[in-house]
């Protein structure tokens, strides 16, 4: 048994590793998906397993494959999104681990996803849902060559892996919220000045009021769906024609 | 030691203490430091915006800092570091030439910048006036940069309470007339067929050759009583 600790390292020392490795990569400036493809990497490396995927959700609690251990696992998960069928999406839907030990008889509860998975090489299939504060944030889809079930041991391992990547995520959350309330002051004080700039140009090119302009451009924001600030910073870059709202903005 | 000054200091700013959250947090730091005057800008870029002044006489302070785009304002944002100037009659190296007399007929004798940090960025100063030449003692000293520490927290939990992205009006000087400015700087820019900033210096440059303040020109640009295209030789053509 010491005779191998010095050989090779042992599992237990390579999944040890493999948890400071990717904790390492949680510094400031990290990237969330660097880290993620680390992780995804080091899945396959640890389990029995051939490929992993990671889904997370985004804002709008729409799903994007974000780390994948290989290029058939990232296109498997992106099915499995743009038809919204399979493990990876049913574990986040459901919040609960799904494993299906032999996909050749998985046509019935995924009849797009399991020919597409079958001809990609894989047998079966192990999603976890990833957790955060209790919200369902995204999932960890890992692939078998074989049919049967991942070992208890590796369950425990691919669950503490998942737990890792949630921890990245609210790490990167952290980071980039932070990012938003530093700026935020100064984002408030741009937006008011590129309003009244913007109010200013349209007042002398239509020769109107302040009060008039400010309701023409807001009423151009409306109609057009595009953020106060957003079309004043365009109008003050010159990107709108301002002839466009030198008239009464009824119909459009 | 220092954590007994940040308790002493926060406490004027607290609830009960009547500054939250209406935020007279110009007055509050005179009152902390009891200096002559105090006036907080939010800065982005060349972009500045009146947050408070402590009086009229601080915020023509302020405002010469904006009209003449230099100052110990202007350079504590840039260096991201303290600026101090205990004399400004009698600056060493002859800075800002076109600030100090002014400043000293508004009755500063003494003036330090000290800059707002969040994260690895300055958002802001906090310009703090004597009328009498000195450094700060090392108590004022000592207590300022606690000022300047605790602000931005402040200012951005006051902002917080604002639907974004806009201002919040406690943030913002309504007596400063700088939305004028911006307004002006739009027109003028059409009018001459120049950006913004281009805009904003012509009109800066008007105030300065004509002894106007920056709002008192865009007043009368708002109020087409100046065109100032007809500052310079006129030029047949040009952009309407």
């Amino acid at each position: 048994m010491n005779r191998h600790l010095e050989q090779a390292p042992t599992r237990e020392a390579q999944i040890v590793r493999a948890f400071v490795e990717l904790a390492d990569t949680l510094v400031a400036d990290f990237d969330i998906i660097d880290s993620l493809t680390v992780l995804a990497a080091r899945c396959v490396e640890l389990l029995d397993t051939a490929a992993t995927g990671i889904l997370l959700a985004d804002s709008d609690g729409k799903l994007r494959v974000i780390a994948a251990s290989s290029e058939q696992a990232r296109l498997l998960e992106l099915f499995q999104i743009q038809n919204d069928e399979g493990p990876c999406t049913e574990a986040f839907a459901t919040g609960t681990p799904v494993m299906h030990t032999d996909l050749h008889a998985a046509a019935e509860r995924w009849p797009r996803f399991t020919p597409h998975a079958i001809v990609a090489g894989y047998d079966s299939v192990y999603a976890i849902p990833l957790r955060l504060r209790g919200d369902i944030i995204g999932a960890l889809n890992l692939f078998r060559n074989d049919t049967g079930s991942l070992s208890d041991g590796d369950i425990d391992v691919a669950q503490a892996l998942a737990d890792l990547a949630s921890i990245a995520i609210l790490q990167a959350q952290a980071a980039t919220e932070a990012r938003r309330r530093d700026e935020q002051l100064q984002h408030a004080l741009d937006s008011r000045i590129i309003i009244e700039q913007a109010k200013g140009m349209l007042a002398e090119r239509a020769q109107i009021d302040m009060a008039t302009a400010f309701d023409r451009i807001r009423a151009m924001s409306r109609n057009t769906n595009t953020k106060l600030t957003d079309l004043s910073t365009h109008i003050v870059a010159g990107r709108v024609d301002l002839n466009t709202l030198t008239t009464e903005p009824h119909q459009h | 030691m220092d954590v007994d000054r940040r308790r002493r200091v926060s406490s004027r700013f607290a609830p009960g203490a009547g500054v939250w959250p209406n935020a007279s947090l110009c007055a509050t730091c005179v009152d902390v430091l009891d200096v002559f005057g105090a006036g907080i800008s939010i800065m982005s870029g060349h972009n500045s915006g009146p947050v408070c002044s402590s009086s009229e006489r601080v915020r023509r302070l302020e405002d010469l800092q904006f009209s003449l785009g230099e100052g110990p304002c202007h350079d504590a944002f840039v260096s991201g570091t303290v600026v101090s100037e205990p004399d400004l009659a009698n600056r060493p190296n002859g800075t800002w030439p076109n600030y100090a007399p002014p400043a000293l007929d508004l009755g500063a004798c003494a003036v330090f910048a000290l800059p707002l940090h969040v994260g690895k960025g300055t958002i802001g100063v906090l310009t703090l006036y004597q009328d009498a030449v000195g450094l700060l003692t090392d108590e004022q000293d000592a207590d300022g940069l606690v000022l300047a520490s605790m602000l931005p927290a402040l200012m951005t939990a006051i902002q917080d309470r604002e639907p974004a992205p806009l201002l919040a009006r406690e943030l913002s000087d309504t007596e400063a007339h700088r939305a004028e400015v911006h307004q002006a700087s739009g027109m003028t820019a059409v009018q001459l067929g120049v950006d913004v900033g281009e805009a904003l210096l012509r009109i800066r440059a008007h105030a300065f050759s004509n002894d106007h303040t920056v709002a008192e020109v865009a007043q009368e640009i708002l109020a087409h009583r100046l065109h100032l295209g007809d500052d310079g030789p006129r030029r047949s053509g040009a952009p309407a």
